[in-house]
């Protein structure tokens, strides 16, 4: 007994020692001098908004990919010529800047599904980008030999996209920022005080959501029912894309609860007063609707 | 080799404070609690369905103007006037144009169409829209003969509110109510039904015998009510279709006018002996009767749950009329109202969430709610002798009657919403009195 003991203590350091010494010593890791790269916590619902940004209007939500899903299924063939309208009356829309959702996505897995966009959105894009090549310099750029390409992925293409990330400064374009170049200053505020928004215009946009929620009165008596809805606003405040349901209940109200929280939020833009100075701050929200004062037991 | 792990984790180190230095908040967004909103009537556009051709131009209009009546009548809708209406349908399968609908602030719009088939039937359709997320929520299609295009509008209207509001619909259905009619002290009283709506009314008896206290029969489409012919009361049965009746007993000791069970099976009563009364249930089939209480008291006006497994009942053994209730077979009886004054008619809603009743104190009658176990009781409104409630199908609308003083006063219906909003007269062309609500017709 002893003896295997012994043995096998003897065996697993001399295995440790031939570890140490004679194992080659690990590479000095190379870490690449990077400008800061966003790094957004994104939800599967965002990505989708991201994707449906690519095809929509600038400002104005047009095409739907519904995060929300349908309350009632549709029962009649006949919805789909309504949908073929739909997607006729998008198609000759000009479409917005495609590179704006790119840049936020770091990762290698969206950067290959963005690319597809990309090239999806190529079609619809060519007569737009051909009128605003001359403004928008650095970022078409890289696009053009994308333009043939479809749809396969290219080392080169990432590196594109990648070389694309990296000449951008921190904060990502928005398409009222193709006017002039975003200032790296932005993002490197060390203590980040002055972007903070303040309780007075938290306040207001709450008052004014408010005022717009009509909640099914089956709803205003359910307690417990909550609905958590982000949303993006550009810097006039108007809601980009659809508003995203970010959670989900069993509830038998959770869907008109939803529903009626969306179209509370989409009535009530532009939320103008908010502060365009610290539009960081208050350009992505979660609004979360709970409606605890209205309960009356 | 320790030298350069040291310096590759002061490299990895460096990095991750540039990147948390500089990075864009990853911290969550801005997070805004919003905790309570408006209560509104939802505004909604209905323009006018579409006529596939000019035979059905008149029903399309009506049936427009039912729907229309209904979600308006409900309390939780606005219909908006047409003449704000600025585009104009005219393809029922194309989208409509929603910053049209936006801009006179509707939130809801319904587009339908109303064709008359080869085969002879009626087809009506329509899709509702969610104007400010601009995507067809619900769409569906009914076929009946043209007689029943009423109907058709019901169930319409049934979908469109589910859809928007998330709770079931009631407006395919009817009441039973007893007609009155003559001079205060010799009133000739008449059974007759109606659509909820008040349309439709149509008297079943003569006004000979004196009728009381109507009920539907949950799965077929029949009535019970207590008729005095002289001074004996019988229990008929009528099949609102054939227009049968066949007489379910005479007892001559009846006090209430029996209820169904759930399943039909049963109907449960109160019968008196002496003083007192006591609660029986009759089978239907096997014609036995079973006796479920048993005191020296009255007890009365008693009521099944949804799922037949509880009744509630109306009993002054306390010294006052309280609501009790107890298991479908007599045990378990317990008193469940708790403030002053006298409760009677209790009536479980067929959610089973609430049992309404009617209360009096102080000389002031009112119709409230609590909950099967007493708590959270709730008056919904008050009045010049308030009585008897009963419940829409969805559990949501209370329908009962209220007297008006005088020679010349005498009882209407009305209807009032559980938050005790939204309360309306029904539209008779008399008096009325007793109602009972049907179940959602089929």
């Amino acid at each position: 007994m002893r003896y295997s003991l012994a043995i096998s203590i003897g065996v697993h350091a001399a295995i440790l020692l031939a570890a140490i010494i004679a194992l080659p010593a690990p590479d000095t890791l190379k870490v690449e001098e990077l400008d800061s790269i966003p790094v957004d916590v994104v939800s599967i619902e965002e990505l989708s908004q991201r994707k449906a940004m690519v095809k929509a209007e600038e400002k104005k939500p047009m095409e739907r990919p519904a995060p929300i899903k349908p309350l009632v299924e549709e029962k009649k063939p006949e919805p789909k010529p309504a949908e073929e309208v739909k997607k006729a009356a998008v198609e000759p829309e000009p479409e917005p800047e495609p590179a704006k959702p790119i840049e936020k996505q770091p990762d290698p897995k969206p950067l290959e599904d963005l690319i597809k966009e990309t090239e999806k959105a190529k079609p619809k894009t060519e007569e737009k980008k051909t009128a605003e090549a001359p403004e928008v310099k650095p970022k078409l750029k890289p696009e053009k030999p994308k333009k043939k390409a479809k749809k396969e992925l290219d080392i080169d293409k990432v590196a594109a996209l990648l070389n694309k990330i990296e000449d951008e400064p921190a904060s990502p374009a928005r398409i009222e920022d193709l006017a002039g170049e975003p200032e790296q200053g932005d993002l490197n505020l060390a203590s980040g005080e002055d972007m903070r928004i303040s309780a007075n215009e938290i306040d207001w946009l709450r008052h004014k959501i408010r005022e717009c929620w009509n909640p099914p009165v089956g709803v205003m008596e359910a307690q417990g029912l909550q609905v958590h809805v982000q949303i993006e606003l550009d810097q006039s405040g108007a809601v980009l894309g659809q508003p995203a349901v970010v959670n989900s209940s069993a509830h038998p109200l959770f869907g008109v609860a939803a529903s009626s929280a969306v179209r509370a939020i989409l009535r009530c833009q532009p939320y103008d007063r908010l502060p365009v100075e610290k539009y960081e701050a208050w350009r992505s929200i979660i609004l979360n609707f709970d409606p605890v004062e209205m309960f009356s037991g | 080799m320790i030298i350069s792990l040291k310096s590759a984790l002061y490299a990895i180190a460096a990095a991750m404070v540039a990147i948390g230095i500089a990075g864009e908040p990853s911290q969550a967004a801005l997070q805004v609690d919003i905790t309570g909103g408006q209560v509104e009537p939802m505004p909604i556009a209905l323009p006018v369905f579409i006529a596939g051709s000019e035979e059905v131009g008149q029903i399309s209009l009506d049936l427009t103007q039912v729907i229309a009546n209904n979600l308006d009548n409900s309390g939780l809708f606005r219909p908006l006037p047409p003449q704000s209406y600025i585009e104009q349908i005219s393809d029922f399968s194309r989208e409509p144009r929603f910053g049209d609908w936006r801009t006179i602030q509707a939130q809801a719009l319904v587009t339908g169409q109303v064709v008359m088939q080869p085969d002879g039937r009626l087809r009506a359709e329509f899709r509702l829209w969610d104007v400010f997320a601009q995507r067809q929520i619900t769409g569906l299609q009914f076929q009946a003969t043209p007689k029943s295009w009423r109907r058709i509008a019901h169930k319409i209207s049934d979908a469109i509110y589910m859809a928007l509001s998330g709770e079931g619909g009631y407006f395919d259905s009817r009441i039973v109510f007893v007609e009155e009619s003559g001079p205060k002290d010799q009133r000739v009283k008449r059974l007759a039904i109606m659509d909820q709506d008040g349309e439709n009314l149509r008297t079943l008896t003569n006004g000979e015998d004196l009728v009381i206290t109507p009920r539907f029969s949950p799965t077929t489409q029949e009535i019970t009510y207590m008729s005095f012919a002289g001074d004996t009361p019988r229990v008929y049965l009528y099949n609102i279709e054939t227009r049968q009746r066949e007489i379910v007993g005479v007892f001559p000791n009846m006090t209430f006018s029996p209820r169904f069970s759930p399943d039909g099976q049963r109907v449960i009563m109160s019968l008196q002996s002496g003083a007192n009364a006591n609660i029986f249930a009759l089978d239907l089939r096997s014609r036995t009767t079973r006796q479920l209480t048993n005191t020296t008291a009255i007890d009365t006006a008693p009521s099944y749950s949804p799922d037949g497994g509880h009744v509630a009942f109306e009993s002054d053994r306390g010294g006052t009329q309280q609501i009790y209730v107890m298991s479908a077979d007599g045990a378990g009886q317990q008193r469940i109202s708790r403030g002053p004054g006298r409760y009677s008619t209790p009536v479980w809603s067929p959610r089973g969430d609430y049992i309404a009743f009617t209360k009096l104190v102080n000389g002031n009658f009112a119709i409230g709610v609590m909950r099967p176990d007493g708590s959270g009781e709730r008056i919904l409104t008050e009045g010049f002798h308030n009585e008897g409630p009963t419940w829409a199908p969805n559990g949501r609308i209370l329908m009962f009657f209220r007297d008006s003083p005088g020679e010349s006063g005498g009882p209407k219906l009305y209807s009032v919403d559980i938050t005790g909003r939204n309360e309306r007269v029904v539209n008779t062309p008399g008096f009325a009195s007793d109602p009972a609500w049907s179940p959602l017709l089929k």
